[in-house]
């Protein structure tokens, strides 16, 4: 039987974890994670083709949005509705490139992260399209005039 | 069965057929079909996995207290989580706009706890210099960056109005 005062220790036992005894490379200084987190960016634009189309997705939705004058909170969703998949393909792209380091290897667990990681990114643009009928259907339909 | 190679230059089994297998260098055979997957045993490559509900909820709350304590970026992030819910409370936002400002705040603290994951991940696949371990951290902390960007986007639409309303009301 677990004491109150176990699961206390267990749950805090973690943030005890110093990083810097372990990985001397982690960045500090603000500027820098920042400056990190652009090379990042610039590097999926450049080595990935998907982020590519996404890009010019985003732009097309948000311009078919401005264009339908859709209202502040409307175009809110859709904003977050895009930046999600933008993060689901940028964390897949983060958790393969970690995998691959860990083992150059075919590996079952290898193929478990990489294709949940996938998954992720598949959840999110299912979610973004749903969303964007939802939010930007009814809107485009009036303003092409096929609602009769 | 014929012996190709992929780009790592492995030996890649090619069964001949429309079935899709790789070999790993054990002998174990990936099957690469949609279903392959799920047929997968974690358990037989990780022992440490735990299936306990109770025991999950324990390291999650660990988990948080860990970024909470070490991660300056997630201090920072829980005032700005702080003042925003304070802000929109004041000027008495609307179910769906609350549903939308704390979405968006939500997904700053998903980025930052599953990049301050794989960094760890990263770091425990090797302390080297590596470009692979630049570009995971890098296109982590991208997720990151563009969360935070988009939160501040959707604060200012939803929260910009209510609050130059509230401000001209009081000064009416």
């Amino acid at each position: 039987m677990m004491t109150k005062n176990d699961w206390l220790d267990s749950v805090t036992s973690t943030m005890k974890i110093d990083p810097d005894q372990y990985s001397p490379i982690t960045s500090t200084s603000r500027r820098s994670s920042f400056g990190y987190a652009l090379a990042g960016w610039l590097y999926m634009l450049r080595r990935q083709k998907n982020t590519r189309i996404q890009a010019v997705a985003s732009m097309v939705v948000v311009a078919l949005s401005l264009w339908l004058q859709i209202d502040y909170g409307q175009l809110a969703v859709i904003v977050l509705a895009i930046a999600m998949v933008w993060m689901a393909e940028f964390l897949n792209a983060a958790v393969e490139a970690a995998v691959n380091l860990a083992t150059a290897d075919l590996h079952p667990m290898a193929k478990v992260g990489k294709d949940v990681a996938a998954a992720a990114v598949l959840l999110g643009v299912v979610a973004s399209v749903i969303i964007g009928v939802l939010v930007l259907g009814p809107p485009l339909v009036a303003r092409l005039g096929l609602g009769g | 069965m014929a012996e190709t190679e992929n780009r790592a230059g492995q030996p890649v089994a090619d069964d001949g057929g429309d079935e899709d297998v790789l070999v790993t260098p054990q002998g174990e055979k990936l099957d690469m079909s949609i279903t392959g997957t799920m047929n997968l045993d974690a358990g037989a490559s990780s022992p440490k996995t735990n299936p306990d509900r109770l025991q999950s909820m324990k390291f999650a709350v660990a988990g948080l207290l860990y970024v909470l304590k070490r991660e300056q970026s997630i201090q920072i992030v829980s005032i700005i989580s702080i003042v925003v819910v304070v802000l929109g409370l004041w000027v008495g936002l609307n179910t769906v706009t609350w549903a939308l400002l704390l979405l968006a705040l939500g997904a700053v603290w998903v980025t930052e706890c599953l990049n301050t994951a794989i960094e760890a991940a990263i770091n425990l696949a090797t302390d080297e210099v590596h470009p692979l371990a630049k570009i995971g951290k890098d296109v982590a902390s991208a997720a990151a960056l563009l969360s935070t960007i988009v939160f501040v986007l959707i604060a200012l639409l939803v929260l910009v109005p209510p609050v130059l309303r509230a401000l001209s009301g009081d000064a009416a």
